[in-house]
């Protein structure tokens, strides 16, 4: 277990894309069932 | 007469521990009901690996050669070669789920996305205190409070802690009712706590819980691919429940395979809970981590409500947010039981339902994203 700079680079760039990811699919699956509740009603 | 004593003189001091821990983990599911379906089989199997020339794990026999062992073969088979235990285990755990609360107010899909948070938090912190990115990113997937998706992430990324990790998975989950309400009250005041929340579900039509699960799969998979198993299997679970045609399969999946999946699972899942690479202070470490992740998902939940609360003339109780971690129901049910602490007129018990599947969606998809990510920031 050795401290390594690139690792804590590299974490802290999956921290913004992953949770960027994640909210992306989740909004658009948000917005696709708003989207289908309103048409269907 | 020797022989008879072989297996005594063998024994060492880590494998002493290793008992403890095996009975300390049936003792926490039978006494406490801790996820005893999972903390039982995984208790006893920590005996049964520890146990001098185990004959549930391969040997090399002298005069006879190598023989196999039927834990560490289930192993091989089920979890190391194709991740198939906890992929199986996914079909059972989504024809069980019901999303109906969340199609009906689908705001609270964004609650299970920012209680994922704790998870890459955790991953930061690992790599501070010196562990390589992949076992961080598999110690941070505890914070999907999904045992599963735990165990697949830090297989497929071959991280050497996944006894641990499965350990503090299955064991924080079991602990949600004690840890939430920690969490959340130090980051809510109780007026905060007090507010209530008008529940008019919208109806949820028979055509969207079909499409529902096909559209799920196709979005994660065109923007995660690597996510296409465990999403996928989870989705195919719901879409045999919600389909209507398929009764007795869904029953046979909700019932039967993840029951027995689920008894395999904990067993086998006890191979890497030999002594050798189980009994150190990163194990401490870890356990230590899987806190934090599940304090910090939590915390993450309630401060993105108050952040809504800031553009929305509708309130939300921001305890709610804290129900966007994957743990379910338990994690719903503390947030009703906070609300009536609070203001005993206090409802949220379908918000936080809602909120609560929809981090169950946002757990798998965390755990894609990471085997999606990680190999391309380690290249």
């Amino acid at each position: 277990m050795n401290f390594n700079y690139a690792d804590l680079m590299a974490s802290l760039r999956l921290m913004g894309q992953g949770m960027l990811g994640i909210f992306l699919v989740m909004a658009i699956i948000a917005l696709i069932v708003y989207l289908i509740t309103k048409i269907k009603k | 007469m020797s022989f008879l004593l072989e297996g005594f003189m063998a024994v060492t001091w880590q494998q002493l521990v290793m008992y403890a821990v095996g009975i300390i983990l049936i003792y926490l599911a039978i006494k406490k009901g801790y996820e005893p379906s999972l903390l039982l089989p995984m208790g006893f199997g920590a005996i049964l690996v520890n146990l001098p020339f185990s004959g549930v794990l391969n040997q090399n026999i002298e005069g006879i050669g190598e023989v196999a062992g039927i834990i560490e073969w289930l192993y091989d088979i089920g979890i190391h070669a194709s991740e198939a235990m906890p992929l199986l285990l996914f079909i059972g755990i989504g024809a069980m789920i019901d999303f109906g609360p969340l199609l009906s107010n689908p705001k609270m899909f964004l609650f299970g996305a920012a209680a994922q948070f704790g998870i890459f938090f955790v991953v930061t912190v690992a790599v501070l205190l010196g562990f390589d990115l992949r076992d961080a990113a598999s110690i941070g997937i505890i914070g999907a409070a999904d045992g599963p998706t735990a165990i697949l992430v830090s297989n497929v990324l071959k991280s050497q802690y996944m006894g641990p990790i499965a350990v503090a998975a299955y064991s924080y989950m079991a602990l949600v009712p004690i840890i939430q309400p920690v969490a959340i009250k130090a980051v809510t005041t109780k007026k905060e706590r007090q507010i209530k929340m008008a529940y008019n579900p919208a109806n949820v039509s028979k055509g969207l819980r079909i499409a529902f699960p096909i559209i799920v799969t196709v979005i994660a998979g065109f923007i995660a691919p690597t996510s296409v198993a465990l999403v996928g299997f989870l989705m195919f679970g719901n879409l045999l429940r919600e389909c209507g045609v398929l009764n007795s399969l869904s029953e046979a999946a909700q019932n039967m395979l993840a029951n027995l999946v689920t008894l395999l699972l904990g067993i086998t899942i006890s191979f890497s809970m030999v002594a050798e690479s189980f009994v150190n202070v990163q194990t401490l470490l870890i356990m230590g981590l899987g806190l934090v992740a599940f304090i910090f998902d939590s915390i993450a939940g309630v401060m993105f409500a108050k952040f809504l609360n800031l553009f929305s003339k509708n309130k939300i109780n921001p305890m709610v947010g804290a129900a966007g971690i994957s743990a379910f129901p338990m994690s719903a049910r503390v947030i009703q039981k906070l609300g009536q602490e609070a203001d005993n007129q206090n409802f949220l018990l379908m918000h936080a339902v809602g909120a609560n599947v929809s981090g169950q969606i946002a757990s798998v998809l965390a755990g894609g994203m990471i085997l999606n990510l990680v190999p391309q920031l380690l290249k």
